[in-house]
């Protein structure tokens, strides 16, 4: 079951029924429940017992760490802690891999479900080291401090949380807030939109190109690229809203994973902007110690954790040498940046154009280019496509695009229309204002009713494809 | 309470002329200390009190005033 | 939950979000039927089902029925075959995406004793959910809107439908009247009097694009259908085969791993000797459009083998023409 299946309907909204008249002693354990029992939908019971053993092994490790007062005891008991999760992550990973023979009996897990172990993985790493620097207390209540890991909102694709974010949040007395869940509804229905309608609609475009790469030369090569970039985007933050609307229904605000990432004027603002808990995340633990070890070397010990940091998060993505080399290019993109960043800021001071306009639309443009180039490796199914798609883009003058005959205009124009939309209201306030007073008034029924609609007539839920072609 | 020269090194290291720092103050709040800079930055502390940090100790940073009081415990050693 | 104010805030918000809810599905389905009703096209492909049908109703006992999707559509010559093994054929093939289940259904309550059905579904069906059909099949209920087709339609099936409306346009559009026509199209048209289509004969290959994987999720549930499907034929008196479907043999190598899981579990279920879906392979150059549909060398091919497998199962089966 995900966020837009038809059976999470009924599920949300029996779950917060029994969630609102149950007394508040027990509400942490219909949310536990209700959360291993939306992980239990994927049929995959490795993974429960994975959440099961890590949501453990993680809380007898934080008060073994709590109690320890000496420091080697208290470094090993961290490192076994972590290194004990990681090892939990990587057999669920390599669990796929195994013979034949194995692989059978275990049921087959799609990337999502087994992304998700990876999520809690990493918030109880962050807890056991959170408990280690002490910036946090152990969590003593078994339940919470799972419910903490589980919460069904940002199981499958996070934020990750730090620990002393959603605990006192959880337990936090409930109280019904008519406007919360109103805001959490929206939130939601945003959420559905961007993932429903212009994500999956975009994916249309961008695998007609990325599925038959030999097909495409020159301007589908960019359309299929930059389509890929959008669509990225919107499927990946329109689950995040989906999943804080759904949190704010039961009181809990979960933190904001993307603020306008192709807004960035550089890829270090990049990264401050796209999957925010999951940057944070790998800035605290891997690229900080690793900077701070390699100080001595100077500014290539920065540049050297940035870029060991950066492959790190491709190999986690998979071991595919396109994952690899997305996160090379990142971790390339940051570290020359080190280098040359003083000298631009001096160069731009100097011809006096650090605050112009023109400067800040130029520096955007050229990020969003260099995070799309590099989705390029991330989306193509091999080095060899990658190859051939790079070199072939520039051929803008054979360019065909008889390749999207059959895609259909107007999904094309949705997509256009939207992305306008979108982009007015991050740039301009009085878009989300007119919105708001709109979603205020008293024909605000009406307007609900409208997004619906919009979302249930212009959503892809079928394939997109011509149909009969497809056997 | 930041030192003189603890303020002088951080800033000189970023090249700012005048900032006020203060004890609460994180790093992210004093222009151009990132975690970019942030290596950079403790190299020059430590070259200016002829010391050198823990990693770990350095993890356990908060805020400035948490490197001033560490470079006090260091340099009252 | 302790205010009573928050409660009555909470039953408001119920009523109204189900008021809500209920106007949309009924808004969402009127639509949709009025959109269905709009683009149904009497000379569009799917259309075809009516002639089928009608032959099957028409055709008299013993006949030889071929239950599956496009692959027999575009892969049978239902003349030969007719003559080769003595019984009249109706090719019932049409398109895998109605899925096996509906294909089943369609032909059951009108298999007479003495009859015989071969069940040749593209491997498709028997992995993920397209025994269960998808989108194809709400525009299948606008042209045949009878119990059978409504009662395997499901709420995800009529969302996915939701294309018929957005690509509306006043007006609506009808596929070209079969006639000289400079490229194939799929058209009611195109079948011949056995429920062959034969008008893609007439062109050259098309080449076809490279395709996404099949589904590694093997679909039990489908297996066990068929099997029980041929066991009760077989009880009543109807001689019901299962044959592999015939595939591209680029397309069979990619997916090689996967036939051989589904042709395992086919082969526990289904009591019958001797069938590999190697058999049924054959090279790229056989193929029209897509790795099923044949080009009129392919299907003479295909035809002939399907002779000799099915000479083959009545020898060993034991049922008699």
């Amino acid at each position: 079951m995900t966020f837009t299946s038809l059976s999470y309907f009924l599920f949300l909204p029996l779950v917060y029924l029994i969630f609102v008249f149950t007394q508040h002693r027990f509400r942490w354990l219909v949310l536990l429940a209700a959360s291993y029992g939306f992980y239990a939908t994927f049929n995959a019971p490795q993974l429960l017992i994975a959440l099961a053993f890590v949501s453990c092994f993680s809380y007898i490790c934080a008060l073994q760490l709590a109690k320890a007062v000496e420091e080697s005891r208290r470094k090993r008991t961290l490192q076994l802690g972590a290194t004990v999760c990681l090892l939990a992550l990587l057999s669920m990973k390599l669990l796929p891999r195994l013979p034949q023979s194995f692989a059978t009996a275990i049921p087959h897990v799609n990337l999502m479900t087994s992304i998700a172990v990876s999520y809690f993985t990493f918030q109880a790493i962050s807890y056991l080291a959170d408990v280690y620097l002490e910036t946090r207390a152990p969590e003593r209540h078994l339940g919470y401090h799972a419910l903490a890991l589980a919460f069904f909102p940002k199981l499958l694709q996070g934020p990750i949380e730090r620990a002393g974010d959603i605990l006192p949040q959880l337990r936090r007395h409930y109280e019904f807030n008519y406007g919360a869940m109103r805001s959490g509804m929206l939130l939601f229905t945003l959420g559905l939109y961007k993932k429903v309608v212009l994500a999956d609609r975009l994916a249309v475009y961008a695998d007609v190109v990325y599925d038959n790469q030999r097909d495409s030369i020159g301007l589908p090569l960019v359309i299929g690229t930059y389509a890929y970039a959008l669509q990225i985007y919107f499927d990946f933050s329109g689950y995040t809203d989906m999943a804080r609307g759904t949190a704010r229904m039961f009181g809990i605000e979960l933190t904001e994973n993307f603020k306008s990432p192709y807004l960035a004027n550089s890829i270090a603002d990049f990264w401050q902007r796209w999957h925010i808990s999951f940057s944070r995340w790998i800035l605290d633990y891997i690229f900080r110690p690793l900077q701070l070890a390699w100080r001595g070397l100077g500014q290539a010990g920065t540049a050297l954790a940035l870029i060991v940091t950066f492959l790190l998060c491709g190999i986690w993505h998979g071991t595919t040498w396109g994952f690899i080399t997305w996160g090379l290019l990142h971790g390339l993109y940051l570290a020359t940046s080190i280098y040359y960043r003083p000298h631009q800021t001096n160069l731009y001071k100097w011809l006096r154009i650090d605050r112009s306009k023109w400067l800040k639309a130029w520096q955007i443009l050229i990020t969003f280019n260099l995070v799309s180039f590099a989705w390029i490796f991330f989306r193509s199914q091999s080095m060899t496509s990658a190859w051939y798609a790079i070199t072939n883009v520039w051929r803008l003058s054979e360019s065909r695009l008889d390749v999207f005959h059959g895609t259909g205009k107007r999904g094309a124009e949705l997509v256009l229309i939207s992305l306008f939309l979108f982009s007015w209201a991050e740039l301009d306030p009085t878009l989300p204002r007119i919105l708001h007073t709109m979603f205020d008034g008293r024909l605000r029924w009406l307007y609900y009713y409208v997004c619906i609609m919009l979302i249930l007539l212009c959503g892809v839920f079928g394939t997109g494809e011509f149909i009969y072609g497809r056997f | 309470m930041i030192s003189d020269r603890l303020k002088r090194t951080i800033l000189s290291e970023l090249d700012l002329d005048e900032f006020d720092i203060r004890d609460e103050m994180l790093a992210g709040e004093v222009p151009g200390w990132d975690s970019l800079s942030h290596a950079r930055i403790i190299s020059a502390v430590e070259t200016e009190y002829g010391t050198r940090f823990k990693t770990l100790e350095l993890l356990k940073l908060r805020n400035v005033g948490d490197l001033q009081a560490l470079v006090d415990h260091r340099t009252t050693k | 939950m302790g205010d009573s104010k928050s409660k009555k805030h909470l039953l408001h918000l119920a009523q109204k979000v189900s008021v809500l809810v209920l106007t949309t599905v009924i808004s969402y389905l009127t639509l949709l039927l009025v959109c269905l009703r709009d683009t149904r096209d009497e000379h569009g492909y799917l259309a075809a089902q009516l002639d089928k049908v009608e032959l099957l109703k028409n055709t008299p006992s013993p006949r030889l029925v071929l239950v599956g999707g496009s692959n027999l559509a575009f892969g049978v010559d239902s003349a030969e075959l007719s003559k080769a093994i003595g019984l009249p054929v109706v090719n019932m093939g049409l398109h895998a995406s109605l899925g096996l289940r509906w294909m089943l259904d369609c032909t059951t309550s009108l298999l007479r004793k003495g009859d015989v059905v071969v069940v040749i579904p593209e491997y498709e069906e028997f992995t993920g959910e397209t025994f269960d059909g998808d989108e194809l099949l709400v525009q299948m209920f606008a042209f045949s809107p009878d119990l059978n087709t409504l009662r395997r339609l499901s709420p995800s099936m009529l969302l996915k439908a939701n294309s018929v409306i957005f690509t509306w346009t006043p007006g609506g559009t009808t596929a070209a009247a079969a006639g000289a026509r400079r490229e194939f199209g799929y058209t009611r048209d195109g079948f011949n009097r056995n429920g062959d289509e034969v008008s893609h004969l007439a062109f050259a290959n098309v080449p076809i694009r490279s395709q996404t994987r099949m589904n590694a999720n093997l679909n039990r549930r489908a297996v066990n259908s068929l099997a029980t499907f041929i066991e009760e034929q077989n009880r009543s008196g109807v001689t019901a085969i299962f044959v592999f479907p015939c595939l591209m043999k680029t397309r069979y190598q990619e997916n090689q791993v996967t036939i051989s899981r589904i042709a395992g579990e086919l082969k526990k279920h289904i009591p019958q000797r001797s069938m590999v879906p190697d058999e049924f392979v054959d090279d790229d150059q056989y193929f029209f459009n897509t790795p099923y549909h044949l080009n009129a060398e392919g299907r003479k091919r295909r035809t002939d083998k399907l002779v000799e497998v099915l000479n083959r199962s009545s020898r060993e089966g034991g049922w008699h023409r």
